[in-house]
């Protein structure tokens, strides 16, 4: 069994600390900097982590009304060094994803990058909740692989393990670590009706099953899942006016807005509710894996689940979807 | 440093030409100068055009490849962005990023026939092919081109028409819904002139834009002149933000649009989810 390094909390904070800016969650579950580590709850907080690397709204570029876009300004990529203290698994590994999306040649977003570049991500193991679901995608609350250093917490400070070159250097910078066995990792939370992840052919296949229709019946398009969900890629793109300048945006968006794919002239390929629960399925657990295998599109950290104000259920509708659809097969069969 | 892909370039409108009621074609070409030496774009691309401060849109780029220097794109007014894009004239400064998505294969159509169906502003995607045709056209076999419109004042590009009717192994079909009286030319819908002009399939390649009913009528006669759902190609639209495989909004199947299409043969689409 591998080793781990017993650290202080005193001496991982003065390390932390050197390296620059602590970015933590706060009470109301946001990232913020904070000078001394806070007590974490047990899991994931309510903003996923993403939004240190994706915000909810960035700017683009500004330039003064009127001056005339030759004197366009563009946003600076932030690249202040520092680290993210208490990255939950199911988030980390969600960065894995929109790793997928904005960085990859030759459309490379440079905020994204210069984050991702500055900020260390120092991961804390989780005590599991209600609706933590991990375990559906073969990891659970002590995974290391999408983090720098995992900690595991300890009545007097944590367990450190590095996970990628960088983490490993930064351990080598924190004084007085003492080596210490590692325990095994525990495996993740799942409901325990769940068989398996969908088939991807299978799911595609089924476009057109009546299933998404009886779904999409009891859902009310407000897009929770999706503003809260730690892989949703999706944004617009706007400008705003105020105080005499103007400012192009990068705004989240959410595919379960009604008129997130309404084109000019009021054509629109996803017009009822159904359409948008099945794209927001389909792209998840079909799409995402048919164009990257390994990956889904859902890391299972259960916020979706957590906040429906409907109580719908991503597993339960996706394991209904797979029943209803396996079921058939048979039939034919 | 890395230069933000969503950030966009200044361009100067050189000309404006005001094509019909609602549409309006837009010259101009990119201001800083090492850029636009360096920028080339192939048929069917597609680039997204602001009127700054009043937001961006996706628009074919409509001009010659050969000359990518001067850049074209023909917008209509459809909304509050092409409103605002409207307003302006030659001089004006817009926003300019691109050149995005899959051409057409132009290349591959090499030695082969070529037949285009375009209606109303449909034509704006075909136009580069046009161009890119006549200007090697040596290369390429017959040049067959159907291009309807609802009225004789709704037809775009006269000038260009004016060339392409004169232009070497190439016939242009021109024909209005319902004429006016002053039209001499022919009335019907493109899928029936299409149908009665009756291009061979022999060694070629279609390529049909328009409104979607439009397109929806021309795929069945061009299947019946005998054209393989792999020779015929058209661009799907679907609402875009980036351009850029990003920002989700054009995402159908297992492809985005503005990275996988927007140009797609028949025999693709074939296999999307009917949801476009
Ligand atoms: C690949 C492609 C090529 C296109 N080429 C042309 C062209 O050459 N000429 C032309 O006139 N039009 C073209 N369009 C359609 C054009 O993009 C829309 O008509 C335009 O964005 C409408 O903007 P608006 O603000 O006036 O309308 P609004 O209805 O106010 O639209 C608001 C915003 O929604 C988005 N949007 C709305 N409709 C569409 C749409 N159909 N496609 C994509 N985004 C949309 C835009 O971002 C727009 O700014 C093309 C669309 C695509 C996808
Ligand atoms: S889903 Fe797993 S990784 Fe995420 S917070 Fe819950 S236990 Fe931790
Ligand atoms: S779909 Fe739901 S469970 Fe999956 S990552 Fe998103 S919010 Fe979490
Ligand atoms: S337009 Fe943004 S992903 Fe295609």
């Amino acid at each position: 069994m591998a080793d781990g390094m017993k650290l202080s909390r005193e001496s991982l904070q003065a390390a932390l600390r050197k390296r620059g800016a602590i970015w933590v969650p706060n009470d109301a579950g946001r990232w913020a900097t904070v000078e001394a580590l806070p007590e974490l709850g047990p899991i994931r907080p309510r903003r996923p982590v993403k939004d240190l690397f994706t915000p909810p709204r960035r700017e683009i570029a500004r330039w003064k009304a009127g001056a005339g876009p030759a004197e366009i300004e563009p946003a600076k990529p932030d690249e202040t060094p520092g680290s993210v203290f208490g990255v939950r698994p199911c988030d980390a590994r969600a960065l894995l994803l929109l790793d997928r999306a904005f960085l990859q040649a030759p459309y490379v977003d440079p905020h994204y990058k210069a984050r991702r570049e500055s900020l260390l991500l120092v991961g804390v193991a989780c005590q599991p909740g209600p609706t933590c679901y991990c375990g559906v995608f073969g990891f659970g609350p002590d995974d290391k692989d999408a983090v720098d250093v995992m900690l595991t917490p300890q009545a007097d400070g944590f367990v450190a393990q590095a996970s990628s070159a960088r983490g490993k250097e930064f351990l080598a910078s924190v004084a007085g670590g003492t080596a210490v066995p590692l325990a095994a990792p525990r495996p993740g939370p799942r409901p325990e009706w769940w068989t398996g992840l969908p088939d991807p052919k299978a799911l595609y296949a089924n476009f057109d099953h009546p299933i998404w229709r009886e779904l999409g019946t009891s859902c009310m398009n407000c897009g929770v899942c999706t503003q809260y969900c730690p892989t949703c890629q999706c944004f617009t793109v706007d400008d705003e006016s105020f105080k005499g300048e103007i400012q192009r945006l990068r705004i989240v968006d959410n595919c379960q807005r009604s008129d997130f794919t309404r084109m000019a002239g009021g054509h629109n390929p996803r017009q009822v509710a159904a359409s948008r629960l099945r794209q927001r399925v389909l792209h998840k657990f079909s799409y995402i894996p048919t164009q990257n295998p390994g990956l889904v599109g859902c890391t299972g950290c259960g916020r979706c689940v957590e906040l429906c104000p409907l109580d719908r259920h991503l597993f339960a509708d996706v394991f209904e979807i797979m029943k209803r659809i396996n079921q058939e097969a048979e039939r034919v069969a | 440093m890395l230069r933000d892909p969503l950030l966009p370039l200044a361009a100067r409108i050189s000309e404006r030409i005001d094509e019909t009621a609602d549409t309006v074609t837009f010259h101009f070409e990119l201001l800083d100068e090492i850029e636009r030496k360096a920028f080339r774009y192939l048929p069917g691309q597609f680039a997204e055009i602001s009127a700054f401060g009043e937001g961006e849109s996706t628009f074919v780029i409509a001009g010659d490849p050969a000359k990518p220097e001067r850049l074209t794109v023909t917008t209509k007014r459809v909304g509050a962005h092409t409103e605002a894009l409207h307003h302006l004239y030659a001089g004006a400064i817009i926003g300019f990023r691109g050149p995005y998505g899959k051409a057409f294969p132009v290349a591959e159509w090499k030695g082969k026939n070529i037949v285009i169906a375009g209606g109303g502003i449909g034509l704006a995607p075909l136009r580069p092919i046009i161009c890119h045709v006549l200007n090697q056209r040596a290369e390429y076999g017959k040049l067959t081109i159907v291009y309807g419109a609802r009225s004789p004042g709704d037809l775009m590009y006269a000038a260009d028409r004016e060339i392409w009717a004169k232009a070497p192994n190439t016939e242009l079909v021109v024909t209005v819904d319902k004429g006016d009286a002053n039209w001499k030319g022919r009335e019907g819908f493109v899928p029936t002139v299409l149908r009665a002009t009756a291009p061979s399939p022999e060694n070629a390649v279609a390529i049909t834009c328009g409104p979607p009913i439009m397109i929806k009528l021309t795929l069945p006669v061009f299947k019946d002149l005998g054209f393989a759902a792999e020779r015929i190609f058209t661009t799907l639209e679907m609402k875009m933000k980036c351009g850029l495989g990003q920002c989700g909004r054009c995402n159908i199947g297992p492809y985005y649009v503005c990275k996988d299409g927007p140009v797609f043969s028949v025999a693709q689409l074939q296999q999307l989810p009917q949801e476009f």
